[in-house]
């Protein structure tokens, strides 16, 4: 019958006993060194010791008769048994082809026939006043060209290891650096947000793997240097961000290298680009009725200068707004091939309007329903996915002229694959707190 | 790839490398298939319980909290695996010609019915004490006993001292004891 080890509790005068004995190890050692005896993970040395008192000690010899026993019953009772030949192929044939993530299943609602009638109302405004540039399809804006200003924040060394700093609740300051070396230019003429700059703050991943805070620190402006004027944008140098979870089922793993190229209090920034030669960054700031567009270098980061800047009027007379898209999307964008233009319009003139570029064919809307943040074409350029102002995800056809609805999910993200078949999701079911990734086939 | 860690394996196998998860199966069949024999107290039965609890483990990996030591997360699942599959099954039958058959495999293992229920229950309480420990002696008995490492190597796995383990072994032990009295 089973019975427990015997807690050994020794009185003063048994130690004393023990140790004035030929033993080095008492009564209470000697219990505890009863499961490395038994496992023979005890010296030569110690086990002589150890033996010793058990031969002296008539209530530990008793408690190491019982540990034997309890050992033999457990050692019995747990003795492996080793699996048939083969036992591990066998297990091998027999799993699922893949690891079933725990979601489930997504039925998109793709194709539901959703026929666009004809052209309409040309608004060929919306698109002339747009100055579309054929030869520059990097100029998407009739910009007026100012001296480019130079006035940047720069914050802390680009070498620097940093942390992504917190986008939100950073704290202000009316003293921003100016970078040195650059004259200082005049602000442009409608004063927008001051510039922020970081202090430490906090990160958290999606997985809520852990906070970090940024470790840049604010140089002090040299006195001989202007002070930032207002909408200009906070630049911080290289930094890395903890990789989210992606979806249900994965890890975060490892960091992303991430840089802040510019942050603008109560305004917009949209329609980032990248030039073809990957050199330059190019976006735009909207206040009030007044756009401006912004390059930075790539190559030298931390420097965005503002290049030119536009009034609404100049882009339409109706004002049609823009939106502001994310990642690689935009309002305007050239179709790979070169040969469309789309843009995806709210106000008035809401939906998706296409034209041929290098043809005076008035551009005509694909549908009228659009007005959301996103629009990107296909790699092959036979179709775009946009969104409208409800965040309704369509896939548009602009030769045959027509649109299906994908999703009526509030999609997050997109991304084609290469061959213009495929389009990663991810999306916000309505009601859930959780993302949900999917793939879904256009043909 | 045998050379890898427990963690990097379930990783590759999550990325979609199921040789990955193959050599996990091989690393670990001994002590997931001697779980299954004590569980079912047959060779045939135990195989497939232990294929049962393989795939369920492969099915839930995505959930393994690479915090956790991999073997007792297995280990938990396995033998929640072969719990469920168990009682999924109908209860053993024995056709009335095989009684003798059945009845002489037994005895051949041990003398008498009752030591040989006896012996069976006590596997199975076994089992569920260990599971009942704390974490940090249920991973040192699962290593030592089940895993068969020595003490230096399970040491050198939960990256403690020797001293430590030998104390946790010791400790967990005398809870196990005392969990196992008061299921027998």
């Amino acid at each position: 019958m089973l019975q427990p080890l015997k807690p050994v509790a020794l009185t003063k005068a048994e130690g004393l006993q023990n140790a004035n004995q030929v033993a080095t190890i008492n009564c209470a050692c000697f219990t505890e060194k009863i499961a490395a005896y038994l496992d023979e993970e005890l010296s030569d040395d110690d086990t002589a010791c150890f033996l010793q008192h058990a031969s002296e000690c008539s209530e530990c010899q008793a408690f190491l008769a019982e540990a034997q026993s309890f050992e033999g019953q457990l050692t019995q009772a747990l003795a492996a048994v080793s699996p048939p030949e083969g036992f591990a192929q066998r297990v091998m044939q027999a799993l699922p082809p893949m690891v079933q993530p725990a979601l489930e299943p997504k039925i998109v609602k793709f194709p539901v026939r959703k026929w666009v009638t004809g052209v309409g109302t040309v608004a060929a405004a919306a698109v002339l006043v747009f100055g579309i540039s054929l030869a520059n399809p990097e100029a998407q804006l009739p910009l007026v060209i100012d001296t480019p200003n130079p006035n940047v924040a720069v914050v802390s060394d680009p070498g620097k290891e940093l942390t992504l700093p917190a986008i939100k609740a950073a704290p202000k300051t009316d003293q921003p650096v100016v970078a040195s070396g650059e004259e200082a230019q005049q602000p442009p003429e409608v004063p927008a947000a001051k510039p922020v700059v970081k202090t430490p703050s906090a990160v958290k991943t999606q997985d809520g793997a852990g906070d970090k805070a940024t470790a840049s620190v604010p140089k002090e402006q040299p006195a001989n240097q202007p002070s930032q004027p207002a909408n200009q944008p906070q630049v911080e140098a290289n930094g890395s961000i903890d990789l989210p979870r992606a979806a249900y089922g994965t890890k975060s793993e490892g960091t992303l290298s991430s840089r802040l190229i510019a942050n603008f209090e109560k305004e917009n920034i949209y329609a980032p680009s990248i030039s073809k030669d990957g050199e330059n960054l190019f976006f735009f700031t909207q206040n009030k009725d007044t756009v401006y567009m912004w390059e930075s270098s790539l190559s030298n980061p931390g420097e965005p200068k503002s290049i030119g800047k536009a009034t609404t009027a100049d882009l339409d007379g109706k004002a049609a707004s823009l939106t502001c898209p994310t990642h690689d999307v935009n309002t305007a964008l050239f179709s790979p091939d070169k040969i469309f233009m789309a843009m995806n319009l709210r106000g008035e003139e809401t939906g998706v309007w296409v034209s041929k570029t290098g043809k005076d064919d008035k551009p005509w809307r694909l549908c009228g329903e659009g007005g959301g943040k996103f629009l990107t074409w296909a790699p092959n350029s036979s179709k775009l996915l946009f969104t409208d102002d409800k965040g309704v995800l369509y896939v548009g056809y602009p030769i045959e002229k027509r649109i299906f609805v994908v999703t009526e999910d509030v999609v997050l993200d997109l991304a084609w694959s290469k061959d213009s078949k495929t389009v990663a999701l991810l999306v916000q079911g309505a009601g859930k707190a959780t993302n949900s990734l999917y793939v879904v086939e256009i043909p | 790839m045998s050379h890898l860690l427990d963690e990097e394996l379930v990783r590759l196998t999550l990325q979609g490398d199921q040789s990955a998860f193959e050599v996990l199966v091989k690393r670990y069949e001994k002590q997931i298939f001697s779980l299954a024999y004590r569980l079912a107290g047959d060779y045939d039965d135990a195989a497939d319980l232990a294929q049962e609890a393989f795939i369920q483990v492969y099915n839930v990996l995505n959930r393994y909290d690479q915090n956790k030591k991999f073997f007792s997360w297995l280990y938990r699942v396995a033998h929640n695996a072969c719990i469920n599959a168990l009682q999924r099954r109908p209860k053993n039958t024995v056709a009335v010609e095989d009684i003798g058959e059945y009845l002489g495999e037994a005895q051949d293992t041990f003398s008498q019915p009752e030591t040989y229920y006896t012996n069976k229950e006590l596997k199975k309480s076994i089992d569920q004490s260990i599971l009942g420990l704390p974490d940090n002696y249920r991973d040192i008995i699962y290593l030592r006993y089940i895993g068969d490492y020595s003490y230096q190597q399970i040491a050198e796995r939960l990256e403690l001292p020797i001293s430590t383990v030998e104390t946790r072994l010791h400790r967990g032990k005398i809870l196990l004891q005392k969990a196992l009295k008061q299921r027998v």
